[in-house]
């Protein structure tokens, strides 16, 4: 999870369509500039020469696990509700 | 449900073979990706002998992305760049639908579904992968914070 605020700017992130070796690379609406995360590297790394050139987005630390784990150190989570995965009960 | 499931799948298998045997037959198909790369040199801002390169990437659609600092800075190579459905495809998500516990359609504590788990600023959140890689990103709030939420 990354930070969308840069210099007192708030970015609206999305995905632009390319991959780079498998990841996806993001750009955001505001000045269409590119944005990847460089591995090794903590946070996304503008890599297109606009305004943002070579600076960063912060990360913030996540875990990727599943909801029951999740839940028992976080009993109060909120989820995403998911329009179109079907539930098998 | 066992039979239904092997008949969605013999469907589902039968409806790429057409698409996998032209794909081999035709060599010379061009593969969704770049279709070209364009180098471009341009000294407009240098001061010395030396110009300055700026490296677009070229999408299908034909419009052109920035990715000078990629190349110059980290090494990154034009050619690994691969275009998928373009960037009005797959649009972030903007306004998620969070569930809190006692919600109609809250989830048990047992479901395993595979989640991207978040703490921040005293709020946690989960974000089934599922959903995640179908739509890449979701721009959130976390308080004050503005985040982008992204498989």
């Amino acid at each position: 999870m990354y930070s969308r605020e840069i210099d007192g700017r708030v970015l609206t992130l999305a995905a632009s369509g390319w991959t780079y070796e498998s990841t996806f690379v993001l750009y955001d609406y505001e000045t269409e500039s590119l944005w990847y995360h460089m591995p090794g590297e903590n946070g996304l790394t503008c890599i297109s020469m606009s305004e943002f050139a070579g600076r960063k987005l912060s990360e913030f630390p996540s875990s990727r696990t599943k909801w029951s784990e999740w839940k028992k150190l976080h009993p109060d989570s909120k989820i995403m509700k998911i329009e179109y995965v079907n539930k098998n009960k | 449900m066992v039979r239904i499931f092997h008949i969605s799948l013999s469907i589902i298998t039968l409806s790429f073979f057409p698409l996998i045997v032209f794909s081999c037959k035709d060599s010379t198909s061009v593969e969704p990706g770049p279709t070209e790369i364009n180098t471009i040199i341009s000294d407009e801002h240098s001061d010395d002998a030396s110009p300055s390169t700026t490296t677009l990437i070229v999408d299908r659609t034909g419009k052109s992305w920035d990715i000078t600092f990629g190349v110059t800075r980290f090494g990154m190579e034009p050619r690994r760049f691969h275009f998928g459905l373009g960037p009005n495809a797959i649009p972030p998500i903007l306004n998620p639908i969070m569930l809190s516990p006692g919600d109609p359609e809250y989830p048990d504590d047992s479901e395993r579904i595979r989640i991207l788990g978040v703490k921040l600023n005293g709020s946690a959140r989960a974000y089934p992968l599922d959903g995640l890689v179908v739509r890449e990103v979701v721009d959130e709030k976390f308080g004050a914070q503005h985040v982008a939420v992204s498989y």
